[in-house]
């Protein structure tokens, strides 16, 4: 998943704010009997939410709510750690039935369930869901192209048409889907929030103003893109495995300034920020509130995307110059602090991870050297190119910008900074008109699966809108190679093949990653810290385990 | 005449920040998040590990201090003048060209063409200044502007200067033509007409030069409405970078470790604009005293 903007942010703040997901009835969720139920609380964003549509949210701002609101066939158990990433059922009875070749998946959506709005939920409702994906061309289209049919019903362009390889049956709530080959994570395909079911009725249109209903503890009863939004709980929600929520209200505002958000949390004026606190602030917050903040590392990758479909970085050694000339401690500074340096693209924790031992291009800890980047830069004959930068106005990425067009004229080009909105950062990289050179990209897995970061390098992903692949990554041996290790049933196996594919997008120059982030979750005194709070590690925080003292 | 002496300062300040550039050693954009100075013999970190940035060393390095990229602040201050009146002094004579056209054809030939014209100004003064100037501003910062073969791109100081040139022509444009319609009407423009001057003849030489004094007037107004606009939308992310709406915007994230970073180019832009209208105050007075002009905000 593509935590844009400061999705990492969201994710470490989901930690502190799940605390409240205890004592819920059908949850697994830490704390079980702490916390009081009811109240509303107040949550602040620093830009929109990409989208509140499930079939094209795709960062962690959207998939915090999303999660609690569209629930897919499958889901994960809210818990802390390792065991958030046990797969569990979700609007599926049951884990679904594997056929022996790998290629068939079968589950049945439970027996009278309803959407918030009182539809009953169909069994044909789901290949409904996946054609909004495709239709949509969803940032998590590559997701479900494996489908037998898939791609013909994209080529068709009818938004009615059929997907041969969806066999759903109304009578008995039986789901049948065929993959044109293994797909050794379909299962956590099926558990993403693509798949959040949306009843058929839902128009091919993004539905951001207008989220429809969902199967969730929580519904999204109110959208004013670029204000706010509000969740308010489902009375009568009840799947095992996912708690029903312990709040009543919760309600996103979008506030511009973290600063500002920061001093309102400290006044309780707002309950919780999903980003940082302003650098300018942390000592403070460290020093006097550190009861109600935490700093969590998250599984991330930042990097600066380096599209080898135009000049310059259509050589590699312009791609060269860049990895060699990053200072990973001078964009550490501008988090606070909060970054680990690394050198790879799979982050520290998913099997697959690169040891840094292995850097291409030398320790990430130690500073750039940009006279041997320059040469590289003067030997393409690239010197005095124009590149525009493509940085988003969130927390600190307009400085992360700033210092990255600055090396990029160190090192001898014509670098400038164009900062985007966060709200549609995502669409306008990924947009083929756009013709990004090269900006900020940060990424959070979809599934703890290598898998989810290597689509970032996948040229088969690549398409003209929401494009996960930016950089246009498109090598033969790297699309293969994760092509044949998708396959395998079995991760810890080929682990190391899948840190060899990244070694090589790294030596490549692909992507130009600089390190991972440690997010803070930072919470009004009104919040029991302590005894409610849940970070998932692919959602971050939990609203379900929100509560008040 | 003491403002006008500020401005002139001020001017001169930001003609300098070359100069200063090199005194400092690095340029408004250079960043430095890694470098060290020697504080009393030590080294310092220009910004530290919890992105704390230096503050004022009175030095010829960083003597205001940094920002959180490491960047020279009072480097970026002068520079940000030389954006910032230079924008401004460009906007104000673009809108001055535009309003006196338009004042002087709406004025002279009425009818259809001065319908037409107040209509247009009309539109244009209904929008608040800064959320059109806001709009207009986006929508070209992100493609840039085609004009036939002529092409501004994405980040020309030219589309700030024209949004802001066009926002603040009915503001010129209203009172110069109510000028016009009260000068035509006069006694040496009957006798140019009786000689045979054309319309264009008429305009240039007849009601052009009286409408000077009304230009001289509005001029200072004019510029410190615009460098107002100006630190406006560059503060909303539209406008040029550097200048002092961005800095503001800057230091805002800076206010409680560093609040000069937002507090030092506020102060320059409060003493550009008062020194400009209060120069403009004496520049009315001496040439139009019975204060017929007034500029709208």
């Amino acid at each position: 998943m593509t935590v844009k903007r400061s999705s990492l942010a969201a994710v470490a703040l989901t930690g502190l704010l799940a605390i409240a997901g205890c004592g819920n009835s059908a949850g697994d969720s830490s704390s079980a009997n702490a916390g009081k139920s009811g109240g509303s609380i107040r949550v602040a964003q620093t830009s929109q939410p990409d989208s509140l549509d499930p079939a094209l949210a795709y960062t962690a701002q959207s998939w915090e709510p999303i999660w609690v609101v569209y629930t897919p066939p499958l889901t994960y158990r809210h818990a802390e750690g390792e065991d958030g990433t046990e797969l569990i059922p979700g609007v599926a009875d049951a884990l679904p039935e594997i056929s022996g070749d790998g290629k068939t998946y079968s589950f049945k959506i439970r027996k009278g369930l309803k959407y918030s709005d009182g539809t009953r939920v169909k069994a044909s409702d789901f290949e409904h869901t996946v054609k909004r994906v495709l239709n949509l061309e969803s940032g998590g289209s590559y997701l479900f192209e494996g489908i037998v049919g898939a791609t013909d019903y994209v080529e068709a362009g009818d938004p009615d048409g059929d997907i041969a390889g969806i066999e759903t049956d109304d009578a008995t709530g039986k789901v049948t889907i065929e993959l044109s080959a293994p797909d050794g994570t379909f299962s956590n395909v099926l558990a993403t929030s693509f798949a959040g079911l949306v009843p058929s009725k839902t128009p091919f249109e993004n539905q951001t103003q207008d989220p429809p209903p969902g199967v969730g503890p929580y519904e999204i009863t109110r959208s004013e893109p670029n204000r706010e939004f509000v969740l308010e709980r489902v009375k009568g929600f009840d799947i095992p495995g996912v708690p029903a929520g312990k709040v009543d209200t919760i309600t996103t505002t979008i506030v511009k300034s973290p600063s500002r958000q920061a001093q309102d949390v400290i006044r309780g004026q707002l309950d919780f920020m999903t980003d940082p606190p302003p650098t300018d602030l942390t000592a403070e917050i460290k020093a006097k509130y550190s009861d109600r903040y935490k700093e969590w590392p998250t599984l991330s990758t930042y990097y600066f995307f380096l599209n080898q479909s135009i000049a310059p970085f259509d050589d590699k050694r312009v791609r060269e110059a860049v990895n060699v000339a990053i200072d990973s401690n001078a964009i550490a500074r501008l988090f606070g602090g909060r970054l680990k340096p690394s050198c790879s693209l799979v982050p520290e924790g998913i099997p697959g991870h690169a040891d840094p031992d292995e850097c291409p291009f030398g320790d990430p800890n130690a500073p750039g050297d940009v006279d041997a980047a320059r040469k590289l830069v003067e030997d393409a004959g690239a010197d005095g190119e124009k590149v525009t930068v493509f940085a988003n106005n969130d927390s600190n990425r307009e400085e992360i910008g700033r210092y990255y067009t600055n090396l990029l004229n160190e090192i001898g080009l014509d670098a400038e900074l164009r900062v985007v909105d966060g709200a549609v950062y995502f669409q306008t990289i990924g947009n083929a008109k756009t013709k990004a050179q090269t900006g900020l990209l940060n990424w959070l897995p979809d599934f703890p699966h290598p898998a989810t970061f290597m689509q970032q390098i996948d040229g088969t992903t690549i398409q003209p809108t929401n494009n996960p692949d930016p950089g246009y990554v498109n090598d033969p041996e790297i699309n293969k190679g994760i092509a044949d290790l998708i396959e395998e049933p079995s991760l810890p196996e080929v682990a190391d093949e899948w840190a060899a594919l990244d070694t090589k997008a790294i030596e490549e120059s692909y992507i130009a990653p600089y390190g991972s982030e440690e997010l803070t979750t930072f919470m009004s005194d009104r919040m029991d810290f302590d005894s409610c709070s849940l970070v998932h590690p692919l959602y971050g925080n939990d609203y379900t385990s929100f509560c008040l003292k | 005449m003491a403002f006008g002496g500020l401005f002139l300062v001020l001017v001169t300040l930001a003609i300098a920040a070359p100069l200063w550039e090199n005194v400092a050693g690095r340029g408004p954009d250079q960043t430095n998040e890694t470098g060290q100075i020697e504080v009393d013999g030590e080294k310092v970190n220009v910004v530290e590990l919890d992105g704390t940035p230096i503050g004022p060393q009175w030095g010829s390095e960083y003597f205001l201090g940094a920002d959180a990229n490491g960047r020279d602040v009072m480097v970026r201050l002068l520079y940000a003048a030389r954006s910032s009146l230079l924008i401004g002094i460009v906007a104000a004579l673009l809108t001055t060209l535009l309003a006196t056209f338009v004042g002087l054809v709406a004025g002279w030939y009425r009818g259809w063409i001065d319908a037409v014209a107040r209509s247009t100004l009309d539109v244009v003064w209904a929008f608040p200044v800064v959320l059109l100037g806001v709009a207009l501003g986006t929508s070209l910062a992100i493609g840039g502007l085609q004009l036939g073969p002529v092409t501004i791109e994405a980040g020309s100081r030219l589309i700030p200067i024209l949004v802001i040139a066009i926002v603040f022509v009915p503001y010129m444009a209203r009172p110069i033509r109510g000028r016009v319609l009260a000068l035509r009407e006069k006694e040496f423009v009957e006798a140019a007409r009786a000689q045979g001057a054309g319309s264009w003849r008429i305009m240039a030489s007849e009601l052009l030069p009286n409408l000077t004094s009304t230009l001289i007037v509005f001029a200072p107004l004019m510029v410190a409405n615009a460098i107002l606009l100006e630190a406006a939308l560059s503060y909303l992310g539209v406008g040029a970078d550097p200048s002092w709406g961005s800095m503001i915007d800057d230091g805002l994230e800076k206010m409680i470790t560093a609040p000069h970073l937002a507090i030092v180019p506020g102060l320059m832009l409060v003493l550009t604009v008062l020194a400009l209208n209060v120069f403009g105050d004496g520049v009315r007075d001496a040439f139009d005293p019975r204060a017929e002009v007034r500029v709208g905000r």
